[in-house]
């Protein structure tokens, strides 16, 4: 089967050139709608009105009696997304393990990386052919918006398959040689070509989010929607950079999820003590890697979201406060659940080794932390009321808890969790660890010094500027939170290095010891991940409301409408389903043969 | 291994399934407004008809209420007609209104004319967040303004006078002129 794949993989890759190519340059496939477009007259009008964005009538929309059109493109989009996301995210991971590996000459982190690397070539042929089925359906149900688009992004879909070439050939040589060039010089040559590779694939992606977000920040056009010929300022527009931050973040924090569920998977299969800690290790490192992306995330999220606000207030809002609201209660059930996930994963750890009994009594005390956070994080603002119980409230607000539903509240909430959930993790780094250094006792005291500064200093700003300022200024308390919790955590890191230096080991460290229940966190953590992008998906493209290209280009089609959040939830959880049962194809078709790495 | 692969078979889809039923039960069923069509807005006649589009634009296309609303991201405009003549004499304003209907079709197409205390972006107390409507994502038409004038009118207890039997113009008395935005467009 293995051998099969880069030929499978080829046609499939052939297949999309051919198909994608043949529709840009097939002009008769596409009705010529430039002067209808605009309606001008004059002829200097009429240059302007030839690139101008289509205005497009239900007509213009191919019908199915077979499938709802835009159901279709959009589990297809997002099924590719979620293979792209596995494509580009894993590789980054095994690379950063294979490095780690090599510094540390600890052959473990190798055969990790090379165990998932190959695990992802199947990962390789589905995201080539679920960008196929993606690309068809585009061209077949909206071929007047890929005409337009495709007028102004032309020579970016050339570079997008020399990216994509490059990628597949880096990704060849990667997995080809790795087991030839597996020491000295040669390993430092092998792990350059993973650069290689991962810089390709992130590149692919950049062109790619150059199209999604000018469909939502249109720039180098006119209010028409006329291409003024500069393509940079089309692919640089106002999300362009926010939104690859956004992404690649994301995806380490995605790759380092899937390699959990695998590990776990194998965890949970595994017949010998040997390969239980092998694979216990795995996950852990996988999660580590994971929740250590999912801390920056928010903050990457915000920048995307304040540019939103930037570019368009309308659009802003829509997201935050109108009909989206809602989906951010979603949102914080989500990343609460996963945070929980998290927390319970490193107090299952702690029993890994005989010094983390030291810590257990303290487990509740974050766990409660935690849960209140969590609770205060998706308290809604609004309620939907109806009119006898709006007037026993006495308004839309809950008198007491209405005030946790602004988002300074939200903020601290988060900022909260996160430091409680740093704390989880300096409790499991010390389980196994005896302070040597004599001025241990008054490093930890600065730490919690700090520690306990911080959450003071972050209460504060969530109570002053959520409930003592204008309405304009209540976000505001987000930049000094995050920068009170990232000073936090790198103060209290750094102090903890120099605890522990040297520092003696409490007792032997079982990796393998942990019980079966913490497998299924990890599993919760990947099935949410998945779930929660799907949903975040959705409304990143539903904000545009009825515009293909926002205020450019409108959507006449007979799905124009925006969908509801159940509804979006449902199509979301299809879609989570499918591709959650092919990732477990994966993981049992690698798992076959089991590992052969070093055979 | 099939019982196990079943068990996480049946973890996977049971996370799956109570986010799905927590989106769908849980959360309310908002069903967003479908965006009025040109054909829609052009229907309109008589001065009930022209307050009632005029709410919808409001409420719907026009986006207005999402930030002229009691959660204070814009100031209210129950009242607008009275306090645009206090406006136009402020020494802050600088546009060329000279009565209310001018005063509000102003601040509809340049915002920044006028920015009500507190209320511009951070940091620059001239510039006002609100958009130009009259282009961009919403782009009200001429008529759609209009509409949505008659309905301030309607909402500050002032009588209508911008109705379509009347062209559009406002008839209370003073002489409409072009704006210098609206020249500009």
């Amino acid at each position: 089967m293995r051998k099969r794949l880069p030929g499978l993989f080829g046609a499939v890759f052939l297949i999309l050139v051919v198909l994608v190519f043949s529709q840009t340059y097939a002009p008769s496939a596409f009705a010529d709608y430039g002067s209808r477009a605009t309606g001008v007259s004059t002829q200097a009008s009429a240059v302007e009105a030839d690139n101008a964005a289509p205005r497009l009538t239900k007509d213009d929309y191919p019908a199915s009696s077979i499938v709802r059109p835009r159901v279709a493109v959009w589990l297809a989009a997002q099924m590719h997304l979620w293979f792209a996301a596995f494509v580009l995210a894993v590789p980054i991971f095994v690379v950063v393990i294979e490095a780690i590996g090599i510094y540390r000459k600890d052959e473990r982190y190798d055969r990790m990386a090379y165990e998932f690397i190959r695990v992802s070539m199947t990962a390789y042929t589905l995201t080539a052919a679920t960008g196929v089925i993606f690309a068809v359906a585009l061209f077949a149900f909206y071929p007047h918006l890929m005409k337009y688009l495709l007028s102004i992004f032309k020579p970016t879909v050339a570079l997008y398959f020399i990216f994509l070439v490059l990628e597949n050939a880096a990704l060849i040589l990667y997995f080809r040689l790795w087991k030839r060039l597996r020491t000295g010089a040669g390993k430092i040559v092998h792990l350059c070509i993973g650069i290689a590779l991962n810089l390709a694939g992130t590149a692919i992606m950049f062109v790619a989010n150059a199209w999604v977000t000018f469909m939502m920040s249109p720039a180098g056009v006119d209010l028409k929607g006329a291409f003024q010929g500069d393509v940079w300022a089309a692919v640089h527009n106002n999300l362009w950079n926010p939104m690859n931050l956004h992404r690649f973040v994301a995806n380490i924090a995605y790759g380092g999820s899937i390699v959990g569920a695998y590990a776990a998977y194998r965890f949970l299969s595994s017949t010998t003590e040997e390969e239980k800690a092998h694979y216990d290790w795995m996950g852990y490192t996988a999660n580590l890697v994971s929740i250590g992306a999912l801390l920056p995330l928010p903050f990457a999220g915000y920048w995307l979201t304040a540019e939103i606000y930037a570019y368009s207030q309308q659009m802003g809002i829509t997201l935050m406060g109108g009909v989206f609201a809602w989906l951010f209660i979603i949102q914080a059930v989500i990343i609460g659940a996963l945070f929980l996930a998290a927390n319970y994963y490193l107090w299952c750890g702690l029993s890994r080794s005989e010094g983390g009994k030291r810590y257990t009594p303290y487990i509740k005390y974050i766990a409660f932390m935690v849960a209140v956070s969590f609770i205060v994080w998706f308290t809604p603002h609004t309620l939907i009321l109806k009119p006898w119980e709006a007037s026993a409230l006495g308004g839309q607000y809950h008198p007491y808890l209405g005030s946790l539903g602004l988002m300074p509240a939200k903020n601290t909430a988060v900022n909260i969790m996160l430091l409680f959930t740093f704390l989880s993790f300096l409790f499991y780094r010390r389980a196994n660890r005896v302070a040597v250094v004599s001025w241990a006792p008054y490093g930890k005291a600065a730490q919690t010094a700090i520690f306990a500064s911080a959450i003071v200093n972050i209460v504060f700003l969530g109570v002053y500027y959520g409930y003592f300022t204008n309405t304009v200024y209540k976000v505001a308390s987000s930049v000094p939170q995050v920068a009170t919790t990232l000073v936090a955590v790198i103060a209290c890191l750094t102090i903890e290095a120099f605890i522990y230096k040297g520092a003696k080991e409490a007792g032997p460290y079982r990796w393998g010891r942990m019980p079966e229940r913490s497998q299924y966190a990890i599993f919760l953590i990947t099935v949410s991940f998945t779930w929660l992008m799907g949903l975040m998906g959705y409304v990143r493209a539903a904000i545009r409301q009825h515009w293909h290209v926002f205020s450019v280009m409108r959507d006449a089609s007979p799905d124009a409408f925006t969908p509801t959040i159940g509804y979006a939830a449902n199509v979301v959880s299809i879609g989570t389903i499918i591709f959650m049962a092919l990732v477990v194809f994966i993981f049992w078709l690698s798992g076959r043969k089991g590992a052969d790495y070093g055979e | 291994m099939n019982k196990r692969f079943l068990k996480v078979t049946i973890f996977s889809i049971a996370v799956i399934g109570a986010y799905t039923l927590f989106s769908s039960l849980y959360v309310p069923l908002i069903v967003p407004e479908e965006p009025l069509s040109v054909e829609a807005v052009d229907t309109a006649s008589g001065v009930e008809g022209f307050i009632s589009l005029g709410e919808k634009i409001f409420k719907g296309k026009g986006a207005c209420a999402l930030c002229h609303n009691s959660v204070g991201r814009a100031p209210l405009l129950e009242n607008i007609v009275d306090v645009s003549v206090t406006r136009i004499a402020a020494p802050d304003y600088h546009g060329s209104a000279k009565t209310s209907v001018e005063y509000i079709r102003e601040s509809l197409a340049s915002p920044s004319a006028y920015v009500v205390p507190g209320y511009g972006v951070a940091g620059d107390e001239k510039t006002s967040p609100m958009p130009d409507v009259t282009a961009g994502a919403i782009g009200l038409s001429r008529l759609e303004v209009d509409y949505v004038i008659a309905y301030l009118q309607r909402l500050s207890g002032v009588d209508v006078t911008v109705t379509r039997e009347a062209g559009g113009i406002d008839v209370s008395g003073a002489v409409e002129t072009t704006t210098s935005a609206e020249g500009a467009r």
